[in-house]
């Protein structure tokens, strides 16, 4: 392409783009003049403007899709394959196997017998390949005292674990073997279910995990696929202990964990210690999907399901099931608190309050008192659980071990960056008002606003229910509800701060410092906050108005006091009025947050240089070249030090690198 | 873990804000093998049930390489300018490859000119775009690092500007006519000599 004719276009472009899209053709008739092949082109490409971003981001989504697996999709309910190459071993260690009953997240379950006293086990196998001899010997470890602990619990409820070994490339737990159904399999087949048996499940549930509890263990992974009731009623938690080894597997193999975001609390996505309220909490969850048929939580993300589990209240179980008292709305509250501190004591507490508010006495609850036919004994249990519960069921694989906050941000940015509408990107400023990508929100909510108003997506697209035939809750509440949820998100303009920023911000890159500091100002007096005082500051500090800026980085250390940039920019300034003390402070408080920052490194050097305590400022300034090493500054302050120590040689070495540097 | 951010990375990060221009070399040279890592868990569906957008895999790249506490927004620009950069050319050689997978067990060694043959129509997109990148860039090559900065890195106006040193509105601006001009490149196909503006086809 000819610079000339592209320029061409391009101003053509522009220029018909600005018009109303009624004049373009006579504009560009006039503009073009004759020239048909120029015209033709200019007029393609306006063909394109509205679509094309749309047309390029498909590209790239599409390149990025994984290829389909028609083996996965066959296997649901949670049923992952993970070892469908091996043949069925015809042993395991002591323990003959029988046949393969079903398959787990990282391996297969059989049925076995121990020859030695006859008993029938049921045995669950982790597949070891692909993972290297210290990690396999970490998995090893964790296996077994994991499982140990899990061994030490003995509890009609609670799945026996018999024996932890390892033969070939598989790890493999011993368990009691069970004949039963999973809940998950249960709420999903199921016609529907008794309040009172529903109650009975959850109460017994409780009292097994209080029982772990009080012995030190904790599930982690509660849900209702490890949740199985026998043929004869009884219910039994499994993999108690198991849970976290089993994932520990999977995080070795891929550096992914295998779980169900469904059911994970507050403070396992946060990755903090966790004890049995975050047990509780999932507990709760499984309770709110048997006594709803609605998951208290759902997203089509994993990051927006940490997001809406860290930050949103779940919402009111009344309104999916508008036959449940009200009073039950209130025992959820509690026990889906997001602080741990906030949940009841214990989870039979939580499950006896349940009761209650159902109007049934705990010890009711346990009974089996189906028969009585008393009004409030409805059929709560719509078999809109199933399709709703295992919707999302299977094969979530996602990494959760260290999600720091920051990360948890991070990821829930990436999901929402690319949004076209105005709406999650206010949530996001609304969740994390100093956070780390705060200034592309903003700048993204600037981009949208400009343009004309174009549809508006919610932040957590709504996954869509898939209602079976015959549903006993009335449709209007959920709909409400769901429309409750969107309109909750603020759909407020962008107040003029954001742009007040931007536009000093521009100033500022410009070198326009007085005009860029007008502009601060106006965005600080729309909303007081932590970059728009940081922008001013640093447009005083290009003044040389070293006072305002120091008060100005004050303020913004005071709205963001986790961030280094201020306290540097704050020991500049102070240095550069001769304020040491306040300026070393500083510098130390910089470095303690950021120690990677070379520049606070040579500042400091430059304090302790001017208190002649050399030794120390040559240390400051070698770590300063260390992380700037192509900086000639620190060199050239570091000979000075050395000068005064009366190292000339070494002097004169660091001045010739600057000098090299410099060039 | 592979997981911890890598002091090296953030130094390096901020070595090159500071003006050190051989830190980005080295940047690439870390950055390649562990988006390529990442990306290929998600290409080979080891991930199933998950879609991802190429701007999330630069992201988890990201927050694995680099302490995001001690990075300034700007230098987190400029990583993400440079894993934008080498996104496009792992989606691309992931595309190559399906591509080539797809024409059967027959055609295991495709030559180079045998590749030029194919037509538009039974490329991917993604391809397509490339192509047509490639030839924006033979004349405007600014235009081409925006547009990629854009889709293959997440990049929103501002940090292109940042990274680039011009202002929002330029990139702006250019990415809005590269957008159109990549997009009519891609859907007019073949190879329309008038409409392709005489772009060489290597």
């Amino acid at each position: 392409m000819d610079p000339g004719r592209w320029q061409q276009i391009e101003e053509l472009y522009h220029a018909a783009l600005s018009k109303e899209a009624a004049d373009r053709a006579s504009f560009l008739d006039q503009a073009c003049a004759g020239n048909a092949l120029l015209r033709d082109e200019v007029e393609s490409l306006l063909a394109f403007a509205a679509d094309a971003d749309g047309y390029l981001k498909a590209a790239v989504r599409d390149a990025t899709l994984p290829p389909s697996r028609p083996k996965a999709e066959a296997l649901t309910q949670g049923e992952r394959s993970a070892e469908p190459q091996l043949p069925p071993p015809q042993t395991l260690g002591r323990y003959q196997i029988l046949e393969e009953v079903g398959k787990g997240g990282m391996g297969v379950v059989y049925r076995a017998v121990d020859p030695a006293i006859g008993r029938t086990v049921a045995i669950k196998t982790i597949l070891l390949d692909g993972i290297d001899n210290e990690q396999r010997n970490e998995l090893r470890e964790r296996l077994l005292r994991e499982s140990q602990a899990g061994g030490r619990l003995s509890h009609p409820n609670i799945v026996a674990i018999h024996d932890v070994n390892e033969e070939g490339n598989r790890a493999y737990i011993v368990m009691e073997f069970i004949t039963g159904r999973t809940l998950e399999k249960i709420m999903a087949d199921d016609q529907g279910r008794s309040l009172p048996e529903a109650l009975r499940i959850l109460h017994d549930c409780a009292i097994a995990l209080d029982y772990a509890h009080s012995r030190g263990v904790v599930h982690r992974d509660i849900k209702p696929a490890n949740i199985m009731l026998q043929a004869d009623g009884v219910v039994k938690i499994a993999d108690f202990g198991i849970a976290r080894a089993e994932h520990f597997s999977a995080l070795t193999k891929s550096a992914v964990i295998v779980g169900s975001p469904q059911y994970m609390a507050p403070e396992q996505w946060r990755g903090e210690a966790v004890t049995g309220r975050a047990d509780q909490y999932c507990l709760a969850l499984v309770a709110f999907s048997l006594l709803t048929g609605r998951r208290a939580f759902e997203s089509e993300t994993v990051a927006a399901m940490a997001a809406r589990t860290l930050y949103e209240d779940p919402p009111v179980a009344t309104s999916f099931n508008p036959a449940l008292p009200q009073a039950v709305n209130n025992v959820f509250r509690k026990a889906l608190a997001k602080s741990a501190d906030a949940r009841y004591e214990t989870c039979s507490q939580f499950a006896d309050e349940l009761s209650a508010a159902c109007g049934r006495s705990p010890s009711n609850s346990s009974a089996n008192t189906a028969a009585g036919a008393r009004p409030k004994q409805r059929k709560w249990l719509a078999p809109v659980i199933g399709a709703a519960v295992l919707a999302v069921a299977a094969g979530a694989v996602w990494f959760h071990q260290r999600n720091t906050a920051a990360q948890i941000e991070t990821t829930y940015w990436a999901s929402i960056k690319d949004s076209h509408s105005t709406a999650p990107f206010d949530e996001y400023l609304k969740r994390y008002p100093a956070g780390h990508f705060v200034k592309p929100a903003k700048a993204e909510l600037a981009a949208l606003n400009t343009q004309s108003a174009t549809e508006s997506k919610p932040v957590f697209p709504v996954t869509p229910q898939k209602t079976p035939a015959r549903v006993t809750l009335p449709k209007t509440p959920a709909k409400s509800q769901r429309d409750s949820q969107q309109r909750k998100l603020p759909k407020t303009r962008l107040p003029s701060a954001n742009d007040s920023y931007h536009q000093g911000d521009d100033l500022l890159k410009r070198g326009a410092y007085a005009e860029a500091v007008s502009y601060f100002s106006d965005a600080i007096a729309a909303e007081p906050e932590y970059r728009s005082y940081f922008g001013r500051a640093n447009a005083y500090q290009r003044l040389e108005q070293l006072k305002p800026a120091i008060e100005d980085y004050s303020q913004a250390i005071r709205l963001n006091p986790a961030i280094a940039m201020p306290y540097h920019e704050r020991a500049v300034c102070r240095a550069r009025l001769n304020q040491d003390d306040d300026a070393l402070t500083d510098y130390n408080h910089a470095l303690t947050l950021a120690r990677g920052y070379g520049l606070s490194w040579n500042g400091r050097g430059v304090i302790y240089l001017r208190r002649k305590e050399y030794q120390k400022a040559i240390s400051d300034f070698t770590e300063a070249i260390r992380l700037l090493p192509t900086y000639d500054q620190p060199y050239k302050n570091r000979a000075t030090a050395k000068k005064a120590l009366g190292d000339a040689a070494g002097a004169e070495a660091d001045l010739n690198r600057a000098r090299a540097l410099k060039q | 873990m592979d997981s911890v951010p890598d002091p090296g990375v953030t130094r390096l990060l901020q070595a090159w804000s500071a003006g050190d221009g051989k830190a980005l070399e080295r940047i690439v040279v870390g950055l390649y093998p562990e988006l390529h890592k990442i990306a290929h868990r998600f290409l080979s569906g080891e991930r199933p049930g998950h879609t991802l957008q190429a701007t999330a895999l630069v992201n988890e790249a990201y927050l694995r390489l680099v302490d995001i506490e001690r990075v300034e927004w700007r230098d987190r620009a400029h990583f993400f300018a440079v894993g934008a950069r080498i996104m496009r050319r792992i989606l691309v050689d992931h595309a190559r490859s399906k591509r080539s997978a797809k024409r059967g067990a027959g055609a295991r060694h495709i030559d180079l000119n045998e590749e030029l043959v194919v037509s538009a129509e039974t490329d991917p997109a993604l391809l397509r775009m490339d192509d047509a990148l490639s030839q924006l860039a033979a004349f405007d090559e600014r235009k081409a690092r925006i547009v990629e900065m854009r889709y293959f890195g997440g990049l929103n106006v501002n940090e292109i500007a940042s990274v680039l040193g011009v202002s929002p509105q330029t990139v702006n601006r250019d990415w809005g006519l590269a957008r159109s001009w990549l997009a009519r490149e891609m859907m007019s196909d073949k190879t329309d000599q008038t409409m392709a503006g005489g772009a060489n086809h290597n």
